[in-house]
């Protein structure tokens, strides 16, 4: 009996898909998540290509010190009007998405809707108070919704009629279906076999490096917290924690973990990597590289980059967006290695049949939009209406994430969370993983910018 | 030997939770005083993915290196890297238990 509850447990707390089969295509989470994607992705592009209309996720504005008082917001003005008409027409579209998609899936959408209301109005409460000017630079809306959620899940009980709307897997899944337009696959040429030398020869190997000390090292029993602080890591954060975490079919608590580790040490690496490469004098080059190969969260880059130099900021822009393209990828790999690997019985042959039937399917979403956007959008429309599409579904992808990490909130406990402490062990592991990727990365950055054994790259910024 | 083992790793452990505490602290003194910041740049490690930053078109189309290796090339490299590495991760994954 006991078993049984426990494997229900375990069942609802992963970030997981079911078995294939034919008809899961107008019934299952993740294909409805590919769909309901593409959709935005539909509107928005032909609102762009046609110019008829536009169809663009919206959030707060920053607030506080010179950017104004909350109050712009509820005050009447024509701010306050533009941001709450384009909260609802956001709303209203992510409304009709989940809630025909839960139909689908056959559960009651008249409780869905009505649930869905509540979780997007404390999602805009989230989003609100990350939009205060010092909170949207430091930490944004990933931490304050995991915070609002853990205060309410722990000091007030969750009512039941919230629940049908605390899906986490499915927002994760539509917000990286969308997620997959902007990467651009294309990119991997913006910083010729300098940049995929910095981005690509370093991620693979700190990904092994840090599986195997935290799995055979320091013995963490959880693998698939292993693997989603790795990616985070050796990728590019919260971004990556997200994709990996989905795709091994992580606990919730493996992602929190996660990307809270990588938010706090993010900010110490902004601050202290410029003063380091300014105290040693190092190259700005070698530097930016360094810093874009090795600093988790984009924005973060791009200012310690920009703190050592204009060169410097360029050259870690055109690192890190590499290792962007390399989320859909790292996230495929994973799935694979999880499925043929680690989920499998002692003994069993897994076969191709298996590994589609156990394959998290909205990782070919993700994959399907990054090509298509790389491929075949920026070819025939052109780079600049290509961004203008991505603009347009960012916010999208943004309130499908923030949502996601409001539900993780709403179910996780501190009891869980202290379950999965491990007596501190996924700290060391991205202590440990981290300074090795540091030293890698400047090893491999020295090696082909210094200009002792390759030319020196000719920048314009 | 297997309890000095697991002493030592719990010592790790907590020496790793001693360093995470340390650089919560230091975060959010960085944070609370506005540290890392760049003139003309309104934005930070809050911005996850690229698209987040405001203003994203403005560093991340502009072409600002003159790329002579053909994208097939690139890509050819990108998959073969990434297929060795897959492999000799399965390969240490089934030879180191």
């Amino acid at each position: 009996m006991k078993d049984e509850r426990n494997k229900q447990v375990v069942h609802d707390d992963v970030v997981t898909a079911d078995k294939f089969h034919m008809s899961d295509l107008l019934c299952k989470e993740d294909w409805l998540a590919i769909w309901g994607a593409f959709i935005i992705m539909a509107i928005a592009s032909v609102g762009v290509i046609t110019g008829a209309y536009k169809f663009k996720g919206t959030t707060f504005g920053k607030w506080g010190g010179e950017k104004g008082s909350i109050l712009q917001f509820f005050n009447g003005s024509e701010t306050c009007v533009k941001t709450w008409v384009g909260i609802l027409v956001t709303f209203i579209a992510l409304a009709v998405i989940f809630t025909v998609a839960n139909k689908m899936m056959k559960k009651d959408a008249a409780k869905y809707a009505k649930a869905f209301l509540a979780v997007f109005a404390l999602t805009a409460l989230v989003r609100l108070i990350s939009s205060q000017v010092t909170f949207s630079k430091y930490l944004e809306y990933a931490f304050w919704a995991l915070i609002i959620g853990l205060i309410i899940s722990n000091l007030m009980k969750v009512p039941e009629w919230l629940k049908p709307a605390v899906q986490t897997e499915f927002y994760i899944k539509t917000g990286l279906v969308l997620m997959g337009a902007s990467v651009l696959f294309s990119n991997i040429q913006k910083f010729g076999l300098y940049g995929l030398g910095i981005a690509w020869l370093v991620t693979p190997v700190v990904i092994i490096f840090m599986w195997f000390l935290g799995t055979r090292g320091l013995k963490m029993d959880n693998k698939r917290m292993v693997i989603t602080i790795a990616a985070a890591t050796s990728v590019c954060g919260t971004s990556a924690a997200i994709a990996t975490a989905a795709a091994c079919k992580a606990k919730k608590t493996d992602l929190t973990f996660a990307v809270g580790i990588s938010l706090i040490f993010t900010v110490l690496m902004m601050v202290g990597m410029p003063l380091f490469c300014r105290v040693i004098a190092m190259d700005p080059m070698v530097g930016g590289a360094w810093i874009g190969g090795t600093v988790d969260s984009t924005g973060a880059v791009v200012l310690a980059g920009n703190a050592l130099g204009e060169l410097a900021g360029q050259v870690a822009a055109l690192v890190k967006m590499i290792q962007n393209i390399l989320i859909g990828f790292i996230a495929f790999a994973v799935a694979v290695f999880f499925t043929t690997k680690v989920d499998k019985t002692a003994g069993q042959t897994v076969g191709a049949s298996e590994i589609w039937h156990r394959f998290p399917k909205f990782i070919l979403g993700f994959i399907g939009a990054s090509l298509f956007f790389s491929f075949v959008f920026q070819g025939t429309i052109g780079v600049e209406a290509t961004a203008s599409i991505l603009s347009c579904l960012k916010e999208f992808q943004t309130w499908c994430f923030a949502l996601a990490f409001t539900c993780i909130g709403l179910e996780t406990n501190f009891k869980e969370m202290a379950e999965q402490f491990q007596g501190g062990k996924p700290f060391v592991l991205y202590i440990v993983g981290q300074t090795f990727n540091l030293v890698l990365t400047l090893l491999v950055a020295w090696a082909l910018l210094s200009g002792r054994f390759f030319p020196i790259p000719n920048i314009t910024v | 030997m297997k309890s000095k083992k697991i002493t030592l790793l719990n010592a790790v452990g907590w020496g790793g939770t001693i360093v995470f505490a340390a650089a919560v602290i230091i975060a959010v003194y960085m944070m609370a005083h506005g540290m890392g910041q760049v003139p003309g740049i309104d934005f930070g490690p809050g911005q996850y993915y690229y698209t987040d930053i405001p203003g994203w078109q403005k560093y991340f189309i502009p072409n600002h290196y003159e790329n002579h290796v053909p994208l097939a090339v690139l890509i050819g490299l990108f998959f073969a890297w990434g297929l060795l590495m897959y492999r000799l991760w399965t390969f240490l994954d089934s030879k180191w238990k």
